[in-house]
């Protein structure tokens, strides 16, 4: 082999470029984390006297946790960007409507269930959807065909699960299951009582059981497809 | 039955509300492990839960972020806008009424004040029913008819594409510089050149009238759908019937008006006249620089109805300022947003210095795209090696074929005297390593096309010989500098396919994932992405390249949310390579992943 040809020493250029990309786009996120409400309150009070930057500001520092939020409780919907959209639009509307008497994040958490909440309702009125089944892909392991597919059927599985649920419950579901939110941190997000959010995490994964069953009694059947 | 076991109660609370102490906790971890019904729900519960994690796909990238924000300022201008101008139609309403200031203290009113009150009352229900009254009849329509659109950089009066940008807008405003095209419904369309406000003012069956406070207007509007078009600006009001024209409203003095086609009624402060085609409002022929504002928008207007359907593609990267062409035409430099007619489409970058990517995308009508790309550097043309390795000392015997001496490439110089027509149609004439010395050469010289003829011959000669890998591996380098990835591709599978040579292989396989980095940014991209460089770093753990690849491998999965896996990576990096430039990015990643 010829080594002054090959240089397999020599790194190439797009790479480092590549690196250089994330971790440029890395210290755009890297500066604005999830803002502790110290740091957004000023944000809010610039925003509230017309200071576009500052509402360009609170964008920036929350878009992604909003984008996480969203996606979490609508699924790999292709009209999320515009929910995110939506979500900004609502808070720049109702900033002036912001009392302080939670903290900013709970509020805007608010919203963005708000805005999912109206979008579960009205996708559960339209035929259903096609998910962006690529998504499903996205990270997986590539050890097997047959895994990979196995995988890809769960998770279909289990949105279409999902998909089955009323919207109340399956935000419910999400916000206690997924993300881990007490029941009282829900409540306040959602504007219900507590224990009204525990019934409804209850019946939500009550529902996905019995779902579950019912299909498989289904399968089990003579002459069910196996 | 769960209904009959109180056990099955106390699992459906903990897996909802969670456990209250960790002795319930272990009383249902030993009911789980005996009730199948409670087991499967909990399994339920846990993989729809990872179900939602994992389809929430990856997190905002650039793009999207950039558009979203674009779409959130132009919400919040509307907004502003709309503000504006319902303060001063509240100032306008109550000025006329008498300028009173009702007076807090003591809540008590002059008979002046009440005077005015009761005038202001008058007005409003008089506005209202005016209101009312128009709605009634349907006298005005909406006034936001003025719809922003981007045409493609070729597009030619009633041929090419174009695309609407959103909802109609009932004003314009561009800054000094700036320029914006809009569609008056679907019988006109604008170009208005900044400094420029243009606002609409009223629109009935009959007659839309816009008024021009400042700038250049050029125009086209259609003849004879019954609805006149007439444009106010200082001093002067134009009625066009069907006409192609421009208004210019100077920063001082009256505004003008030029006509290239069809007839324009103006009234000024001269009277009234008519001006033809050629001419403008003050004097007998128009300008030069009406002249040529009117010929450059005149291939720059599309066509409002009837076009092609088209869609919205918006391609940014590195390095910025890269020439996008798109069908063979140049659209302009990235980051662009081009409007190309529906259906598949290849949008080619390139810059000087950079390998030219090209880029496919489906464009749909009336939707955004967005394409990204990363243009890599040309490498480095290797610098000539002082004294070639002898071949014959590297290569089993059998393969060192001796030149056939009657051959007349054997007795001259390789490169002055290889050129394809003197090259026999049949037969090798020369060993593998005189042309691998030859293709090496010519790529010293930046001969590529030379050089691939020789690594070529290689292959089709000495199939089996060892020159083949090293062959397969530049035609790959030459391919992927030359942008056609696929036979990149191809010449890569077939040297991972053959080869033994560890070295070699390692090439190789960087160079696989380098073109798996190139390629669309779609879903499946990232899971490629990350089983390629996982299988190199398995494959060569002590490569030169694992920094980066570990990097790039740990980063990977924290922008796809899956912060688990890059964790344990990121610590890897940062205790393997915490000297390198890398360590920084591998410690702002791991403080964003959380502990």
């Amino acid at each position: 082999m010829n080594a002054a040809l090959v240089m397999p020493g020599v790194p190439f250029g797009p790479l480092r470029a590549w690196v250089e990309l994330l971790s440029s786009s890395l210290e755009m996120t890297a500066l604005s984390p999830p803002t502790s409400e110290d740091e957004a309150l000023p944000l809010i009070d610039r925003a509230l006297r017309g200071d576009r930057r500052a509402f360009d500001e609170i964008y920036r520092r929350y878009a992604d946790e909003v984008h996480r939020r969203v996606s979490r409780l609508v699924g790999p919907d292709p009209e999320r960007e515009d929910l995110v959209q939506q979500v900004f639009i609502d808070v720049f509307r109702g900033l002036s409507r912001f009392r302080r008497e939670s903290a900013f994040s709970t509020w805007l958490y608010r919203i963005v269930v708000n805005v999912s909440y109206e979008h579960l309702r009205r996708r559960q009125r339209r035929p259903a959807e096609v998910v962006a089944l690529e998504l499903v892909e996205r990270a997986d392991d590539r050890a097997t065909p047959e895994e990979a597919a196995r995988r890809r059927e769960e998770l279909l599985r289990g949105l279409a699960l999902l998909e089955r649920l009323d919207p109340r419950k399956r935000i419910a579901f999400v916000l206690r299951s997924v993300e881990g939110l007490s029941l009282e941190e829900i409540g306040a997000i959602v504007g219900a009582k507590a224990p009204a959010v525990g019934q409804r995490v209850k019946h939500a994964q009550r529902e996905l059981a019995a779902m579950i069953e019912r299909e498989e009694k289904r399968n089990r059947r003579p002459g069910a497809p196996s | 039955m769960r209904r009959a076991d109180p056990a099955c109660f106390e699992a459906e609370d903990q897996l909802a509300l969670g456990a209250p102490s960790e002795e319930a906790a272990r009383r249902v971890e030993i009911h789980l492990r005996h009730c199948a019904r409670c087991r499967t729900r909990s399994e339920v519960v846990s993989s729809v839960a990872s179900a939602v994690v994992e389809a929430a796909g990856p997190p905002l990238d650039e793009l999207t972020r950039a558009r979203i924000a674009a779409r959130l300022q132009a919400e919040m201008d509307a907004a502003a806008s709309r503000l504006a101008r319902s303060k001063n139609a509240l100032s306008e309403a109550i000025a006329p009424a008498g300028g009173f200031t009702p007076r807090i203290a003591g809540l008590g009113f002059s008979r002046w004040d009440r005077r005015g009150l009761t005038a202001a009352a008058a007005l409003i229900v008089a506005v209202l029913g005016a209101y009312l009254l128009s709605l009634r009849l349907g006298a005005d329509a909406p006034r936001t008819l003025l719809t922003p659109y981007v045409t493609a950089g070729t597009a030619a009066r009633g041929g090419s594409a174009y695309a609407s940008l959103g909802q109609g807008l009932e004003r314009l405003q561009v800054s000094a510089g700036g320029l914006v095209r809009a569609s008056i419904g679907d019988q006109g369309r604008v170009t208005l050149l900044g400094p420029a406000l243009l606002e609409v003012r009223r629109v009935s069956a009959q007659e839309i009238v816009l008024e021009l406070s400042a700038g250049t207007l050029v125009g086209e509007w259609e003849h004879g759908r019954g609805v006149d078009l007439r444009v106010l600006s200082r001093g002067l009001s134009a009625t066009i019937v069907g006409t192609r024209f421009l208004i210019r409203c100077p920063e001082s003095g009256d505004a003008t008006v030029a006509v290239a086609e069809g007839i324009v009624a103006v009234e000024s402060r001269g009277g009234r006249s008519r001006v033809g085609a050629g001419a403008a409002s003050d004097r007998l022929a128009m300008s030069e620089e009406d002249a040529r504002a009117l010929a450059a928008e005149a291939s720059a207007l599309g066509p409002p109805v009837g076009a092609r359907p088209a869609g919205i593609v918006v391609l940014a990267g590195t390095p910025q300022g890269a020439e996008v062409r798109a069908g063979g035409s140049t659209i302009g430099p990235a980051p662009i947003a081009a409007v190309l007619a529906a259906g598949h489409a290849e949008l080619e970058a390139s810059a000087t210095g950079f390998v030219p990517a090209i880029k496919e995308v489906e464009v749909r009508p009336g939707a955004v795209a967005t394409v990204g790309f990363a243009l890599e550097p040309l490498p480095a043309i290797p610098p000539p090696a002082p004294a070639p390795v002898p071949f014959e000392s590297l290569r089993p015997k059998a393969s060192a074929r001796p030149l056939a001496p009657a051959h007349p490439l054997a007795s001259a110089h390789p490169l002055a005297s290889a050129s394809p027509e003197a090259r026999p149609a049949e037969g090798p004439p020369l060993s593998a390593e005189a042309l691998y010395r030859e293709a090496e050469a010519a790529l010293r010289d930046g001969d590529r096309p030379a050089a691939r003829e020789r690594l070529e011959l290689i292959l089709r000669w000495y199939p089996s010989d060892s020159s083949v890998e090293p062959a397969l591996y530049d035609l790959a380098r030459i391919a992927y500098e030359e942008g056609d990835t696929s036979k990149a591709q191809d010449a890569v599978e077939r040297l991972l396919a053959r080869g033994h040579d560890v070295a070699m292989r390692e090439a190789a396989s960087y160079l696989r994932c380098r073109l798996v980095l190139g390629q669309t940014e779609d879903g499946r991209w990232l899971a490629e992405v990350v089983a390629c460089f996982r299988d190199f770093r398995r494959d060569f753990p002590a490569s030169t390249h694992d920094p980066e690849v570990l990097l790039l491998l740990a980063t990977a999965w924290a922008r796809a949310g899956r912060c688990d896996t890059a964790r344990p990576l990121l610590d890897e990096y940062l205790d393997r390579y915490r000297d390198l430039e890398g360590a920084a990015t591998a410690q702002q990643w791991k403080e964003r992943c959380g502990p």
